[in-house]
């Protein structure tokens, strides 16, 4: 990682100048991102609603009904100046592209008839034909009205006060905003002082809907700068302000451009997604900063290093130190996300899959342009450094809870979480699904008001179908199929909510009672089919074939049953549904079959089936996190820990809305998504510096203290700002997502920093769990280590006052341990065990044969895997040389082939071991400058202490090491231990050597037994341990051929 | 029921093999266990995989897969090595359970001479995984592995090779010829049948070879069927065409080369394939065409390694079967030139592998991609594997392909899958 960030940095306007390129591609890319508006297709289609509301619209039109009502200030509707203007919207409307004709209804519609019986038969003709004048014409007129009851409170309401104008839209390329705004100019035409004329309908709320939500346009911005501003009050530095916000919108852009890029379409749900990778993406970059200034304070106080270099090893440490940390809580959470790639509902795939490359693009940006940039801008003045790390509130905050933590009010910490655990779980048991689209905004609006005034006076501005279908044609002409649907219709009617019905069974009726001499005794379903049958032969020679296109098929197959509704409650329609199950007509007893459909039982499915996949996406995201957050802490106990906070987040979100009466929908049920997704990283990254500090061998307080005034202070930072961001939607005015938003966000920012700063760490000091504490043994393990030291500081002190005397000069010490365990050849069996620092232990045992080359330097060794299965057979051939670059070759038994391989670097690590090839090889003697510092005593042997550093900047670079001790026995000159630092001069790895056998006593040849190098930095170490080793065997020099690698061994 | 036919084949299939591993495992009293005699090795593996290989519009592959090894220590001098595998590659069907051995044979060395006997893998070619002189083991195209090599199955051969210093010259006899699987959309009206050769005992093959100095090189010859099909029309009616896979004699003069030069290895590999169609006048065999491969790899900070590759085709006598006048003759030969990769005259493209190794070399990811300068088609593919312990291991990836239809990789687009392994080795 070093090596990796030092690269960075030195390259850094190359990386600069690449990630400005990527930037531009991918920002051009975001162009070519499909934008999904249909919030129906999301719907499954094969949900019974939905499937019936496209047969319904395949078959009888009926998509997008917008109602348009008149009511004159004094006096009823029946008016000539009233009736003009209702002809003048209808003919308009009828020219206006996207509005289904045949299904426009008005009194002066072509579709509204008046059914009347005349000796001849029956005559069918227009409720109005021209706009009636005098008075006697307009009682005529309402005499056709009353007649005709269907179109009471359709188009006329039942107090004559208010005529509506019913116009059905064809999907729009402007949205539902393009209906309404083709509705809206012809209406503005006709308002005068006289009349009072409104909108209503499904279309006029999603159209508000888009229009609002277009509101995030400056809305977003001002989240982000006030995100910026709260950083800056919390860092106090420029960097503090811009750094974090360029990595979390760059990852905005990256995210969509990769989805543009690799064809992902992109949705009006996941609109407000930015949010959550802005939120997620800053966390990150937060860290990395406050690390940042955390290392610069300690180079330039400690180290004394001028700014410039003080930054610069800032910033390498930084992310060498915060990177795989980040990295692994970046990953954890994206690969959360990009598991919900299985979800059936295309708007979480498409969630799952923007915000999971959000998040890479964002760990990719911390890991390349930031450092690059950081090192490219001036080292923080020395102003700038004070405010820094000025005391304020925040280290208030985190001291106080880093007090109640390992002090004795944790009891209490887990009493209070208990309280608001019940108190949240009882709100959450509160929580109602329902969706409403009325319910988003405010009831003072003016649309608002109109749409009341319009369900108010008429039958209801949203729509139900039911959908009547027979198994043969003529089926509906059936009088006991439309005496079900009569007697439906009047049950419905008695419902609340339910404004009019309207069904074929109505025309019918009326025209029984027309040809009976308007008798109300007739106002029934004749009981003879062919009755019906002649009716409908009637009416079809006066009136006009597309008259009941809304009604009924044009075989008489299915029939259609309109529902007006007063409400769009998805909670009350389902009531409504069941209800009508229930309802005996309504069931199948003529070979009919009955299916629901229409705007709001449609909508209600798109409610059920968003709130039952974004559940099943918090469960699943949760479910991932956990299994991967076990696997990478490789414990379970972590998994669930690192669940904690996000757990509680969404629990709070839950008991929220159960006590404020927010109402579980398609909005919260997106935020409370988010929700889960905000938090995961605040608890990798409290446990990673919680174990670091531990590892320091500082006592639990001191690092509890510590972890909390560190990334604990980095998590309030980026939650308070976050959370202040997004206040600023809480004053979206009328707009209740945006508020619901502001609201719960804030919450789950919140209680999830709170969960990780408060509750995390008094679960780990209460369970003490191997993988925090293991790295020191726990408490018992701190008392050794302490004891460990002290005995080891007794031993420098003993040994100091030895005299050195007349000994070998370093120089000579060093080659005689060069050459002491080069031995001519050797065959060896022996355990490779390498052991991260939780202890996990990956095992493999190898068999090598070596054979020193004719030159006596150079050695040839052939090292063949035996375990674990999945490397077994591998074999690796590496001969040395000294004038050039070694020749290594590996035989892989998956490629059936021998490869060449480039020769390694020394610093390179050997076979994935904490040995370098470096190490196994010899690191030649000439090539260092050595010293000898001491004597010392090492597992009771006497030791020369050597110190060596390298001669060459080269030799430098290719050993990967600054310096070097080793503990050289006196009497036989074999290292015992060995540190080293790496290229910062900082402590790097210890390599000790134990259990040596005397393999070649002619020559004086050791071997030790044991090796272990220890990586201090990562925690990493290796033991190899030799089970057999046998020097002067006569190996043959065909060992070394690649021939002998492809053998089974 | 897809789930009882899961746990059919984990229970009747998967289990009773590990249970016999896991038995034949047991250490006896110091000895060597019966699993070690019988060097017994092999992995279990269950994944899931977005889309088949098969161009067959499948979607969501659930497989879980047995492969075992066994070498067993029967002699001194010479060894028995058994190779194979058995898996479903969609749970969700009984019948997609199949099994294949890939290797079987007999090895012996008789003092520089090595020979060995029976179904082996014979992989030729120092380029990096694309190969122009690996011509004589077929792979299976469609078998649902995260790693190519596995798509390989070993034909029945005989092979000697004879050292003297670091020279190896090695003679090659093939008596039974299996061609490639490769992956064939099934249209409508369209029947394909294969005709595979009868008289394959006269195919051989033979190359000099030289490592351990400072370039490994090697050259070599292979006169016998080649893997890829040739599409014959066999029968056109009204209603539908047969075509049939014919698999045509090739010749192919191959050489081969890798070195390093300071931090980069190179390598270099070109054939000349001499075909049935040597004046290229017959549209439905692969006229004679020349591929090289020239690249070199680098690793960068310790652990990322770059590789990239050059390639270069040149098809002699190139005819457009675009020009053919019979539409369906058109038709045919333009799949098949797809298949082949002989759309073009001259192709242009390269090959990059992008590699790095994380967390002591236990979390690998690597980004591979072959893109034709000549179509723009090409295919992307990363993948990432977590080795949990050292049983355990996880590979996610995909295969992304992408090009108009009508290129070698826009072709295979219905191919583009994710993946995901789980695998336990013993």
């Amino acid at each position: 990682m070093r090596a990796y960030v030092e690269a960075i940095v030195r390259f850094r306007l190359i990386v600069i100048g690449l990630t400005v390129l990527a930037t531009a591609f991918l920002a051009l890319q975001v162009t070519n991102l499909r934008v999904v508006i249909d919030p129906n297709s999301n719907v499954p289609r094969q949900h019974p609603y939905v499937a019936t509301t496209e047969r319904i619209e395949k078959v009888f039109g009926a998509r997008h009904v917008i109602v348009i009502g008149i009511t004159p200030k004094a006096g009823d509707a029946l008016t000539p100046h009233v009736l003009a203007k209702v002809q003048r919207i209808t003919a308009a409307l009828v020219a206006t592209p996207g509005v289904m004709q045949g299904s426009l209804l008005s009194l002066s519609a072509r579709r509204a008839k008046n059914i009347r019986g005349t000796a001849e038969g029956m005559e069918v003709l227009p409720l109005m034909e021209t706009v009636p004048q005098t008075r006697t014409e307009i009682e005529a007129l309402r005499a056709a009205v009353r007649a005709n009851p269907v179109y009471l409170n359709t188009i006329l309401s039942r107090d004559e006060r208010t005529t509506a104008i019913l116009a059905e839209f064809n999907e729009d390329q402007g949205g539902f905003r393009g209906m309404v705004e083709k509705v809206r100019p012809l209406v503005e035409r006709e308002r005068d002082a006289s009349v009072e004329i409104v909108i209503g309908g499904f279309p006029v709320y999603l159209a508000e809907v888009e229009g609002y939500s277009q509101r995030m346009a400056f809305l977003f911005p001002l989240a982000v700068a006030i995100i910026g501003l709260i950083h800056y009050e919390a860092f106090r530095t420029i960097q503090g302000l811009i750094l974090p916000l360029v990595t979390a919108l760059l990852a905005v852009v990256w995210g969509l451009g990769i989805m543009g890029v690799a064809g992902v379409p992109m949705d009006a749900f996941n609109a407000t997604t930015p949010i959550l990778i802005l939120a997620v993406a800053a966390g990150h970059a937060v860290q990395i900063l406050k690390r940042y200034y955390e290392e610069y304070h300690r180079l330039q106080g400690d180290a004394a290093l001028p700014p410039r270099e003080a930054n610069r090893l800032a910033v390498v440490e930084s992310v060498t130190r915060i990177g795989p940390v980040m990295l692994t809580a970046g990953l954890v959470a994206a690969l959360g996300f990009l598991s919900l790639v299985v979800f059936d509902i295309r708007t979480i795939r498409t969630f799952g899959v923007f915000t999971g490359l959000g998040i890479l693009s964002a760990l990719i940006l911390e890991m390349t342009l930031i450092p690059a940039l950081r090192s490219l801008l001036p080292a923080p003045g020395g102003e700038e450094g004070r405010r820094e790390r000025e005391r304020r509130v925040w280290d208030r905050i985190t001291q106080a809870i880093a007090g109640w933590v390992t002090g004795p009010s944790r009891r209490r910490v887990f009493v209070v979480t208990g309280c608001l655990v019940a108190v949240c779980v009882g709100g959450a048991s509160r929580v109602t699904i329902d969706n409403s689209t009325r319910a988003l905004f405010f009831r003072s609006l003016p649309f608002q008001r109109d749409d009341r005034a319009l369900n108010d006076r008429l039958g209801g501005t949203n729509s139900m179908f039911v959908l009547v279908e027979g198994d043969r044609p003529d089926a509906i002409k059936d009088p006991r199929v439309l005496r079900a649907m009569d007697a439906t219709q009047r049950f419905l009617e008695q419902q609340p909510y339910v404004g009019k019905t309207l069904s074929l069974a109505d025309f019918v009726r009326r025209m029984n009672r027309a040809m009976h001499g308007d008798d109300a005794a007739y106002d029934r379903i004749p009981e003879s089919p062919e009755l019906i049958s002649q009716y409908l032969l009637l009416y079809s020679m006066s009136g006009e074939p597309g008259d009941f296109d809304s009604y009924v098929d044009y075989e008489y197959r299915s029939a259609n049953l309109w529902v007006f509704l007063k409400t769009d409650s998805s909670a009350y329609i389902e009531e409504l549904i069941a209800k009508l199950h229930a309802f005996p007509p309504a069931k199948v007893d003529s070979g009919v079959r009955v299916r629901i459909g229409g705007s709001v039982p449609q909508t209600s499915a798109l409610n059920e089936a968003m709130v039952r996949g974004k559940i099943l996406n918090i469960v699943q995201f949760g479910g991932v996190i956990l299994v991967i957050a076990s696997l990478v802490f490789r414990s379970p106990l972590a998994g669930l820990l690192v669940l904690a906070p996000l757990s509680l987040a969404v629990l709070a979100n839950f008991g929220l809305m159960g006590l404020t009466g927010i109402r579980f929908d398609i909005a919260t049920a997106l935020i409370s998504a988010m929700a889960v997704g905000i938090g995961a990283d605040y608890a990798i990254y409290l446990i990673y510096r919680l174990r670091e500090e531990l590892g320091r061998g500082v006592d639990e307080t001191a690092a509890v203290h510590a972890a909390l005034s560190t990334a604990g202070k980095a998590i309030l930072f980026v939650a308070s700002a976050v959370a202040g961001g997004y206040g600023v939607l809480v004053f979206s005015y009328g707009f209740y997502v945006h508020m619901w938003f502001a609201i719960l966000i804030a919450s789950a920012m919140l209680v999830s920093a709170f969960g990780a700063l408060i509750i995390l760490p008094s679960l780990i000091l209460t369970f003490r769990p191997r993988f925090v504490f293991g790295v020191t043994g726990g408490r018992a393990a701190t008392g050794s280590a302490i004891l460990g030291v002290v005995l080891l500081a007794a031993g420098l002190v003993a040994t100091r006052g030895e005299a050195l005397g007349a000994e070998p000069a370093p120089t000579e010490i060093m080659e005689r341990n060069f050459t002491v365990t080069k031995v001519v050849d050797s065959v060896s069996q022996a355990t490779f065990t390498l052991i991260n620092k939780n202890g996990q232990e990956r095992v493999r045992t190898t068999f090598t044969t070596t054979k020193l080359q004719p030159n006596g330097v150079d050695n040839m060794q052939m090292v063949r895997f035996l375990s674990p299965p999945d490397v077994k057979g591998t074999a690796i051939l590496l001969i040395e040389r000294s004038d050039r670059d070694d020749d290594i070759w590996v035989y892989l038994p998956a490629l059936k082939k021998v490869r060449r391989l480039v020769a390694s670097n020394k610093k390179d690590s050997f076979v994935g071991t904490d040995f370098s090839y470096g190490d196994v090889i010899g690191h030649r003697v000439q090539e260092w400058e050595h010293r000898l510092v001491g004597e010392q005593v090492v597992d009771g042997q006497a030791c020369y202490l050597i110190e060596s550093l390298p001669r060459r900047d080269a030799v430098k670079a290719s050993s990967g090491y600054s310096k070097r001790r080793s503990w050289i026995r006196k009497d036989n000159f074999v290292m015992l231990k060995a540190d080293y630092w790496d290229l910062a001069a900082q402590p790097l790895k210890t390599i000790r050597s134990t259990g040596l056998q005397l393999v070649d006593p002619a020559r004086q040849k050791w071997q030790p037994m044991r090796l272990e190098s220890m990586n201090i930095q990562t925690g990493h170490r290796t033991v190899i341990q030799y089970e057999t080793f046998k020097a002067n065997q006569q190996v043959k020099d065909e060992f070394f051929t690649t021939r002998y690698m492809e053998r089974e061994p | 029921m897809r789930l009882t036919r899961v746990a059919i084949f984990l229970l009747g299939v998967v289990s009773p093999a590990v249970g016999l591993a896991g038995t034949l495992a047991e250490p006896t009293d110091g000895e060597d266990s019966v699993a070690q005699q019988l060097g017994l090795s092999g992995s279990l593996r269950g994944g899931y995989w977005s889309s088949s290989r098969n161009l067959e519009d499948g979607e969501h592959f659930p497989l879980a897969a047995l492969w075992l090894k066994a070498a067993p220590k029967v002699f001194t001098n010479a060894s028995l090595v058994l190779e194979g595998w058995i898996r479903n590659q969609d749970l969700f069907r009984e019948d997609a359970t199949e099994g294949a051995l890939r290797e079987a044979y007999f090895a012996t060395s008789l003092g520089p001479l090595d020979l060995r006997v029976g179904r082996q893998i014979i992989a030729w070619g120092r380029a990096d995984r694309i190969n122009p002189t690996d011509n004589l083991t077929p792979r299976d195209f469609t078998l649902l592995v995260p790693e190519d090599e596995d798509q390989r199955l070993g034909p029945v051969a005989v092979k000697a090779t004879y050292h003297l210093g670091g020279l190896a010259l090695t003679g090659v006899w093939l008596p039974h010829f299996e061609p490639h699987t490769i992956p064939l959309r099934r249209v409508p009206g369209v029947t394909i049948g294969e005709r595979v050769p009868r008289e394959t005992f006269a195919q051989w093959a033979i190359r000099l070879e030289q490592t351990g100095r400072a370039i490994d090189w090697s050259l070599s010859y292979f006169n016998g069927f080649d893997l890829v099909p040739d599409f014959a029309i066999d029968r056109v009616t009204f209603s539908s065409l047969d075509v049939l896979l014919k698999y045509h004699r090739i010749r192919v003069i191959g050489a081969d080369a890798a070195a390093t030069l300071g931090r980069y290895g190179v390598r270099a590999e070109a054939a000349y394939t001499f075909t049935e169609d040597p004046s290229g006048r017959r549209p439905q065999v692969k006229n004679p065409f020349f591929f090289l491969v020239l690249g070199g790899d680098r690793t960068f900070l310790e652990r990322l390694n770059v590789n990239l590759q050059y390639l270069f085709r040149f098809v002699v006598h190139h005819l457009s079967p675009v020009d053919l006048q019979d539409p369906i003759q058109r038709g045919v030969a333009t799949e098949e030139a797809i298949v082949a990769n002989e759309l073009d005259e001259f192709l242009h493209g390269a090959s990059l592998r992008v590699s790095h190794t994380w967390l002591n070399e236990t979390l690998e990811g690597e980004v591979a991609g072959i893109l034709t300068f000549t179509r723009l088609d090409f295919v992307i593919r990363p993948k990432l594997t977590y080795a949990v312990t050292d049983r355990w291991k996880a590979v996610v990836g995909a295969d992304i392909f992408r090009g108009e239809r009508r290129s070698f990789f826009g072709r295979l687009r219905d191919n583009s899958t994710a993946f995901a392994e789980v695998r336990w080795s013993f």
